[in-house]
């Protein structure tokens, strides 16, 4: 008979097992804390004949998965977030947790090991396995097998990560070049259901900023249909804005334009501000299930 | 800011509240695994203090939903005691049990909208939603149904779970309920958990496959006849978003974090409340007959996995993400089925893109 064609991460099996020995760990418990409380119990019940049997039962269910794969696949390829540790350091630590040469013995190796291993390298040690026969689908970091572990798949230790911490949901104003010059006129596609003025502001601003067409044919349909307050009080902000500011304008009324309703009155001064600082269509908060969004 | 589902003021915008798990469908994605009645369903005494307590607690709106809802005889009568306290009150039902008499009881019971489960066309339909006792096609069910709900005066949506199976079938299912004069349709992705785990052939899609996915919904949302609903599991932050995600007032939005124990809460069929439907067993945070709901939804530290969230404990692609912040790793429970944690989720577009 088949098996499933869905696998469930090493991480799933082993809160699993912890809950079922009772370990209080909460749904929202990060990875670090769940390998951290698996060692817990390693070390706590290390002499404990009952708590051995279902460890051996989870290893054993890993270990078939290993050995034979089948068609079964993690749901994504990065499923597995044991798969972003640093194998380097895992390695490191796991030599550093074995004991001394001539102190090993043949058998009993996990409960020799395991309680003197860090948490992380509880976790490498169950990936190591699991990745051995390419059961971790067809993630591109679990290439974990054969190399000892020399090769690092944590692509999260770069400065990248300092320098996105500031980031916001502003546009980058470098993205947009609006110079408001004349435009070549040559029916690029994005336009072809366009009917602004080709000479007008507002048309300029689409057409020579650096927004993809996507936007352009989009705000092109919203600035077709302003009403003659919108559509002085946008060209007034276009034509006198600096470029930054236009950027985030037109970043604005992208998300602003399709059906608002602040479309239904007139433009008032204090729009211009609440556009640049993108906060004119500030946005109602998703939700799950069911609903009109006028309900 | 570190967590903006901290900062905004709790609410119940929608509750999910499933009356039962009594079902005449078995369907392949059902997360409850639902079809038999369990023998521990709040009894109609208690659904109707539920529903008081719905209301006392400011809930604006409620989905009815299951199982099958409409098996369980008394939900007319928790419909009228929520729609009569202005709760705005939505069914939602594979279609199997709504006929016009059916639906004349919903409107008598001020439901305000009702919504078919629709999973693609006649032979996909009928192969994901099984029918128990060889029932004739259920996609003619639904069909009918939505056709019924259309001519009357509630309002009419469809909801879809997007599969390998369904995803070649999205542009006739789009005319397809265009044609039913379905005004709504929500559409989100099969989740890995239930019965979807059991299944021996590939059901989910692929994370590679959003970008079509959502490229697609934002051509169907352009047209502008059919309003598109894409749940949270479907995101987040690539160009197609802000039309794809349209707030209530009919502006653009885009993904702002799971807000489940925060603008949201579901209620199970045996009391367990949780902060959203999709959330697995563990993330129940109290049950009604332990302790009166109000007082489950008043304690926000229930709903920590939101309400004291934190940066530092993402993992993987998420951790990297330059909208990290807000995003939360998107849908917790996409992210807590797919990788054991709620702190990383490979289903985001932004990801495939990069």
């Amino acid at each position: 008979m088949s098996r499933p064609a869905l696998a469930l991460t090493i991480t799933h099996r082993v809160r699993a097992f912890l809950r079922s020995q009772g370990a209080t760990l909460r749904p929202w418990t990060g990875l670090d804390d769940t390998y951290a409380e698996l060692h817990r119990l390693l070390s706590e019940r290390r002499d404990d004949t009952a708590f051995w049997g279902p460890l051996r039962e989870l290893l054993a269910d890993i270990l078939t998965r290993v050995s034979s794969p089948g068609t079964t696949s993690l749901p994504a390829p990065q499923a597995e977030l044991l798969a972003s540790w640093d194998v380097d350091q895992l390695v490191r630590d796991l030599r550093a947790a074995l004991p001394e040469a001539g102190e090993a013995t043949a058998s009993g190796l996990i409960e020799r090991f395991a309680p003197q291993a860090s948490a992380p390298v509880l976790g490498g040690f169950l990936l190591l396995g699991w990745f051995a026969s390419g059961c971790g689908g067809t993630a591109s970091s679990g290439d974990a097998s054969g190399t000892g572990g020399t090769t690092s798949v944590d692509a999260g230790t770069d400065a990248s990560v300092d320098a996105a911490a500031d980031a916001t949901l502003t546009v980058d104003a470098a993205a947009v070049d609006v110079t408001l010059t004349p435009v070549d006129t040559g029916a690029p596609e994005w336009d072809r259901d366009c009917t602004l003025d080709r000479s007008s502001v507002l048309y300029r601003a689409i057409a020579s900023s650096t927004v993809d067409d996507f936007a352009r044919s989009d705000l092109c349909s919203c600035f077709s249909t302003l009403d003659p307050s919108w559509n002085a009080g946008l060209t007034e902000l276009f034509a006198t804005a600096t470029p930054e500011e236009v950027a985030a304008a037109l970043y604005e009324m992208e998300d602003c334009c399709w059906g608002s309703p602040a479309f239904s009155g007139d433009y008032q001064e204090a729009y211009r501000e609440q556009l640049l600082d993108g906060t004119l269509c500030y946005m109602a908060l998703p939700y799950r299930g069911v609903s009109f969004p006028d309900s | 800011m570190t967590n903006f589902a901290a900062q905004i003021r709790r609410s119940i915008q929608h509750c999910v509240w499933d009356l039962t798990t009594a079902c005449n469908l078995r369907c392949l994605h059902c997360e409850l695994e639902a079809g038999r009645r369990d023998p521990a369903e709040l009894s109609p005494a208690e659904a109707l203090v539920v529903a008081h307590d719905l209301v006392d607690a400011g809930a604006r709106r409620v989905s009815l939903s299951g199982g099958e809802p409409l098996l369980r005889k008394d939900w007319p009568e928790l419909c009228q005691h929520l729609a009569r306290a202005g709760v705005w009150v939505s069914i939602v039902t594979n279609g199997l049990l709504l006929d016009a008499e059916t639906l004349s009881r919903a409107v008598a019971a001020g439901a305000q909208a009702v919504t078919v489960s629709l999973d693609g066309l006649r032979e996909i339909h009928d192969r994901i939603r099984v029918s128990p006792n060889g029932a004739p096609s259920r996609f003619d069910s639904a069909v009918r149904a939505l056709q019924l709900v259309a001519a009357s005066p509630l309002r009419t949506s469809a909801i879809t779970h997007i599969n390998r199976w369904n995803l070649p079938q999205l542009d006739e299912l789009y005319e397809l309920v265009e044609t039913l004069g379905v005004e709504l349709w929500q559409v989100q992705l099969a989740f890995p958990f239930g019965r979807v785990l059991a299944l021996r052939e590939p059901y989910l899609i692929d994370p590679s496959e959003l970008p079509d996915l959502a490229a697609k919904l934002a051509r169907f949302q352009q047209k502008g006849r059919v309003r598109i609903a894409p749940a949270d599991s479907i995101g987040y932050y690539d160009r197609h978003e802000p039309l794809l995600r349209i707030n209530r007032d009919g502006r653009r939005s885009f993904w702002m974090g799971c807000m489940a124990g925060c603008l949201g809460v579901a209620i199970a069929s045996n009391g367990d409340v949780k902060g959203c439907p999709a959330l697995p067993q563990e993330f129940v945070v109290g049950n009604v007959r332990n302790e009166p709901f109000g007082a489950i939804w008043a304690d926000a530290s229930r709903f920590a996995y939101n309400t004291e969230w934190r940066e530092e404990l993402l993992e993987g692609g998420c951790a990297q993400c330059d909208f990290r912040r807000i995003c939360r790793a998107g849908c917790t429970a996409m992210a807590y089925a797919l990788t054991g944690t709620i702190y990383d989720n490979p289903f985001c577009l932004q990801r495939v893109r990069s």
